[in-house]
């Protein structure tokens, strides 16, 4: 290769040496795309509306278990809207809203990069020897099933907080799906099964819960309004229920309960409130969790954003940023040397955010820092 | 030769678009680096960054796929990079040893030799900062990247004549700088 006239050699090495610069240090590649998915879901609150029109077009063009996540919560909006226009609209609506906008903004961060497959197959459930790979076409008619079950008020799933989730399991007494709806046998990754988790437990008792909930916010609603009213509210609630019940059957008939593990604290169901799903409420919880983001890249203080990761946790234990606090947290662990911590919490992420997009990265550190004997 | 004109073809369906994640995962470094040379300090890179793919999430749909993507993210840092030098002073966060923050030790089998690649990486930069913003780009571009400048031209939205131009004088004040850093590091 010629070189330039107005170059010479000690010019020319420079350059070469600054060509074949480095990139960015340990764990900014993360760091930034925490960032950037925070960004964005910040513009998609902003832009709500757009977000769910767009979940629905990230739905069909990524044909995978996000995607298909987004359009059943789509469709749990669709199906509250008649009884949102009859006057449930106050209280459930904005939630819908919001799950729509979260969800949307996932299925279509997920789909732009393509990456809910490889997700899927390669991280959610990895195949082991002996064991059929899971197919990704079940896991999105799981999803669907899962979230049919919850019906047109999805956004009320109660789920634990990170601090009040524990290793001890406790029984619940849940009803057993109906014959004629058999629940969706999956494979669960591995960390799952060693938590002792069974399949689709959760989504029963979040189902009760539901009932509950549905209940109370029907007395309320008749309290509140006329007579006249009142009645038609309540048969506008079953009605759409009913569409989104199971095997379309009414909830009302589930048959008799059994008892399965869940985790959470011994003898007590988990009591926190709902998802915070006010937008409010979201930026709140993106500001906090950004801070501690820069805490912990810039200021190299990830005490400081361990305590920030904290009181996040505090604040919102059903956060819909649950995954990134949690990645976040494992990293502010692994600055802190807290090697057994970190690869604990690593683990529990891998069981409850699987699907998470920093599921990759927490997959790396397990197999890299956080391994077994790495201490 | 028939003579029946066709609609020319979309370039989108002619070529992919990468994904977000395409772009994320090959292009990270390049902007990473990119942006160092262009002036953003190192406490404020990751900053930068995520600036900068959150921009190019908006206008992934814009991106024409025929053109090289290189030119498109360096305009892309480039403006990141701008708005953040006009960012007051005040509102970023001081730190007493930049460097401390992302230099990383040299290790390897020659360790001298990596101080020396090390520190002649640190007086490119240096030299870069004594161009202007205008010229630094395209001098980044061209000599360190080795975009064509009809590229250049095109993803920074300047005239052809006007690249040449810049490109020229940055050529020499960026000779002018190193040679005297080079006196001053004793290598001259």
């Amino acid at each position: 290769m010629s070189m330039p006239d107005w170059m010479d050699d000690d010019l020319r090495l420079e350059l070469e040496a600054e060509r074949e610069a480095p990139g960015a240090p340990e764990g900014a590649r993360s760091r930034v795309l925490a960032g950037v998915l925070v960004a964005v879901e910040g513009a998609a609150v902003a832009t709500g509306a757009t977000a769910i029109a767009s979940s629905a077009k990230a739905a069909a063009a990524g044909g995978s278990a996000t995607a298909g996540t987004a359009t059943s919560f789509t469709a749990a909006a669709t199906a509250a809207a008649p009884v949102a226009a009859k006057g449930f609209m106050a209280m459930w609506a904005p939630k819908f809203l919001a799950m729509g906008v979260l969800v949307g903004g996932g299925g279509i961060w997920m789909a732009q990069q393509d990456t809910t497959s490889t997700v899927t197959r390669d991280v959610v459930a990895p195949a082991p020897e002996g064991r059929p790979a899971p197919h990704v076409a079940a896991h999105t008619e799981r999803a669907r099933k899962l979230l049919a079950q919850t019906g047109a008020m999805a956004d009320a799933i109660p789920t634990p907080s990170e601090d009040q989730l524990d290793e001890l399991p406790i029984e619940l007494e849940v009803p057993p799906p109906p014959a004629s709806a058999p629940v969706m046998a999956l494979p669960m990754n591995d960390q799952a099964a060693e938590a002792g988790l069974e399949e689709g437990a959760p989504s029963r008792a979040m189902k009760r819960r539901l009932r509950r909930l549905a209940a109370k916010a029907s007395q309320s609603e008749k309290k509140a309004s006329t007579k006249s009213d009142s009645s038609t509210d309540f048969k506008l609630v079953k009605t759409s229920r009913a569409k989104v019940g199971r095997g379309g059957e009414p909830v009302a008939e589930a048959p008799k309960p059994r008892k399965v593990f869940t985790p959470g604290r011994k003898g007590s169901e988990p009591t926190v409130a709902p998802a915070p799903v006010d937008p409010e409420l979201l930026k709140a919880e993106a500001r906090i969790l950004t801070e501690a983001r820069r805490a912990l890249s810039q200021r190299r203080a990830p005490a400081r954003a361990l305590q920030l990761i904290q009181k996040a946790a505090q604040q919102f234990p059903n956060g819909q940023m649950r995954d990134l606090r949690a990645v976040l947290k494992v990293e502010a662990l692994m600055a802190l040397d807290r090697t057994s911590e970190a690869r604990t919490q690593a683990l529990m992420f891998m069981t409850r955010h699987h699907t998470s997009p920093f599921a990759g990265q927490v997959k790396r550190w397990l197999s890299g820092p956080l391994s077994e004997g790495s201490e | 030769m028939s003579m029946v004109s066709r609609p020319r073809p979309d370039p989108k369906e002619l070529h992919e678009v990468p994904s977000f994640r395409e772009i994320y995962e090959s292009w990270f470094d390049y902007v990473w680096r990119t942006l160092k040379r262009l002036g953003v300090r190192d406490a404020e890179l990751e900053d930068a960054a995520q600036e900068v793919f959150v921009v190019v999430h908006r206008r992934l749909d814009d991106y024409d796929p025929s053109r090289p993507l290189r030119p498109w993210l360096a305009g892309i840092a480039y403006k990141v990079a701008a708005r953040e030098r006009r960012r007051p002073r005040h509102t970023r966060e001081q730190f007493t040893d930049d460097r401390a923050l992302t230099e990383r030790p040299c290790h390897g089998p020659d360790p001298e030799r990596a101080v020396q690649t090390q520190q002649r990486r640190a007086r490119v930069i240096e030299a870069l900062s004594t161009l202007d913003p205008e010229r630094r780009i395209i001098f980044v571009m061209h000599e360190i990247d080795g975009t064509p400048c009809p590229e250049i031209g095109e993803a920074l939205g300047v005239p052809l004549n006007t690249v040449y131009s810049r490109l020229r004088i940055a050529r020499l004040r960026f000779k002018a700088s190193m040679d005297r850093l080079r006196l001053r590091g004793g290598e001259a």
